[in-house]
């Protein structure tokens, strides 16, 4: 925990589990999404970042643990669009509708009032193709009358799954940018990605999931900065006694032919205290921060080798 | 059709509130939910095409009543039930209403939409309620409109054989149609959220008002049991004279009804239960 926050978190997940029959999607996951902020919801294709958002929005039934949307379980909102926007990753319209039709029928559903139907469409640039019928859609367009629909209630907390996929790089932008200006207005944005870089660009605060477990939940920055895929560059003019101690102590170490050494799996400041402990000089010690790509990566590639290497966690589990 | 584009647009955050305050939304006055559930669900029904395929297909059927009549009329064979033998047309007319009232629930699942509604009214059983209710009502006005309609052009080409809207039974038997496809609708709606899948709600339902009666009233040894099956039943309110192989107006109807309400009843339980 770096700060208090100001805000309670608007949705709460708690030991959340779901299985289809022998498929364990989300394994007592644990996590809360504060307002705000951008909150990436990372993971590899399959890691149940889906499943997750279905069951936070009371579309499916966790196995065990629970998800609050505002306290209380989705469930149990009436007119739920005036506090939640989802978008979901699969297509959610009847395509034989047009996307004005569509969008009146979530409103009145809500006593919203038909003003705001058109305000969205606005908002989304639909109007010109407001009459036409969402079968006809492209994938841009479908994306934007999902958004379009998320917004209806002018929602608080507004709920993507994967909002950019398949999207133009203007898509994209816009996306990133709606998401940005909501966060900044103080609203809850929880968005899901398998993409680590886009998330880098957009989200302040990312949890990232593997194989349905929490993997990490912490800021974009101090993943980066924590990652031990992070690269310290050294200089010294006694590189070799170094290499052999740092060897020693389990880090990787390479040597360049312009003689700069490249250590990872060791933060500078260790490596730094090593030398001097050994009385070596040292001429350079840099940090290069990895992308969080790279964090990304090793968390979960981390995660799956827990996973293979601890068959005790089960038994531990199961008594539990 | 020719492809759409986007406008190009540039995102004006200042758009995106109704209000200013970036502080959480109120919620606008609580409204009840049935009516809003109703006026969606209503929506959705007139907004799609396969609508008013099914109310004018049902029509259409219906009106084969006419050309019964007429043959009929020619053979100049006495008739038993001039009613009934008008309002034969409701044996094709309930599976367009069948195939309308499925698709108001399967094709929410087929598309995805039925995920846009429930996020929007997560109260699951209330909105296969209304759906329920929507198309019911659309099958009992349509239904009567069509069948009323009939009745009056069939027993005209029936001539001294026909008889009027006066007579006994008469009006029972062409209100009964209405209540008739109200309830198959209610049926299939009921079916429809069980089975989930457009093409097996469909077959299901053929096989079970249509088909099924068809074998067993063909076979006189299983009269009995024909007499008590969905469709066999619910239809007796459309018939004038009394026979023994069918169960009487009011008590095949209870029959219908018990069915329906069963379905239904299973269907609301599964939705609540099962993920969308
Ligand atoms: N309805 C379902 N039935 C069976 N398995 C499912 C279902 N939904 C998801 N899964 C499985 O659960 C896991 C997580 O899927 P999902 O939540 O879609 O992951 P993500 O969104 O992170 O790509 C996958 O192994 C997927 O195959
Ligand atoms: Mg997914």
């Amino acid at each position: 925990m770096t700060t208090k926050r100001k805000h309670s978190p608007t949705i709460e997940v708690r030991g959340l589990t779901k299985s289809y029959g022998q498929t364990l999607a989300v394994d007592h996951l644990s996590f809360e999404v504060h307002p705000g902020r951008v909150t990436g919801f990372l993971g590899p294709n399959g890691a149940g970042k889906s499943t997750t958002l279905r069951m936070i929005l009371g579309l499916d039934t966790p196995s065990s643990g629970v998800a609050l949307v505002n306290g209380r379980p989705f469930k149990e909102h009436r007119q739920p669009l005036f506090e939640v926007g989802a978008l979901l990753d699969a297509k959610a319209f009847h395509p034989g509708r047009s996307a004005l039709n569509h969008l009146c029928c979530l409103a009145l559903a809500n006593g919203i009032d038909r003003r705001r139907v058109d305000e969205v469409l606005d908002l989304v640039g639909l109007t010109a193709v407001a009459a036409n019928r969402v079968g006809g859609f492209s994938l841009g367009m479908d994306q934007r009358l999902g958004i379009a629909a998320a917004m209806l209630g002018d929602p608080h907390t507004l709920i993507l799954d994967e909002p950019v996929n398949g999207l133009d790089p203007e898509g994209i932008l816009w996306i990133r940018t709606l998401m940005r200006s909501l966060a900044e207005q103080g609203r809850t944005v929880l968005v899901s990605s398998h993409l680590m870089a886009e998330m880098a660009l957009t989200a302040d605060h990312v949890v990232v999931i593997g194989q349905g477990r929490l993997v990490a939940d912490d800021s974009v920055d101090s993943i980066v900065s924590a990652s031990s895929r992070n690269i310290v560059q050294v200089r010294s003019p006694q590189a070799d006694a170094l290499k052999a101690l740092l060897d020693e102590v389990g880090a990787a170490t390479t040597i360049g032919a312009d003689g700069e050494m490249t250590v990872t799996g060791m933060p500078a400041e260790q490596i730094g205290d090593l030398a001097s402990a050994n009385g070596i000089t040292l001429h350079q010690l840099a940090t290069q921060h990895a992308s969080l790509e790279e964090a990304f990566m090793q968390l979960t590639h981390d995660s799956v080798e827990y996973r293979a290497t601890a068959p005790a966690h089960t038994t531990q589990e199961s008594a539990a | 059709m020719t492809a759409t584009t986007i406008p190009n647009t540039p995102l004006d955050p200042s758009t995106i509130a109704t209000g200013e305050d970036a502080g959480p939304t109120a919620v606008q006055a609580r409204l009840p939910l049935l009516p809003m559930l109703f006026r969606s669900e209503w929506a959705k029904t007139k907004t799609v095409r396969s609508t008013y395929w099914s109310v004018l297909l049902a029509a259409v059927a219906m009106g084969l009543g006419t050309v019964i009549a007429a043959i009929q009329a020619k053979s100049n064979k006495p008739i038993v039930d001039p009613v009934g033998l008008t309002l034969g047309g409701v044996l094709f007319a309930q599976l367009a209403i069948g195939v309308l009232a499925v698709l108001v629930v399967t094709s929410e699942y087929s598309t995805g939409m039925i995920r846009s509604t429930f996020v929007a009214a997560p109260q699951r059983r209330w909105v296969i309620a209304t759906k329920a209710a929507v198309v019911a009502s659309i099958a009992f006005v349509a239904g009567t409109i069509a069948s009323l309609g009939t009745f009056l052009a069939g027993q005209a080409i029936l001539g001294h054989h026909g008889v009027s809207i006066t007579a006994p039974g008469a009006l029972r038997s062409v209100i009964g149609v209405g209540i008739y496809l109200a309830l198959v609708a209610i049926f299939a709606v009921g079916l429809g959220t069980i089975v989930r899948s457009s093409v097996g709600s469909i077959a299901i339902l053929f096989a079970l008002l249509f088909v099924l009666p068809q074998i067993l009233t063909a076979l006189p040894s299983l009269h009995n049991i024909a007499k008590f099956l969905p469709s066999t039943a619910g239809q007796a309110i459309t018939h004038t004279a009394a026979t023994t192989t069918s169960l009487s107006p009011w008590t095949g109807l209870t029959v219908l009804t018990f069915y329906t309400a069963a379905i239904l009843a299973a269907g609301l339980v599964i939705v609540h239960r099962r993920d969308a």
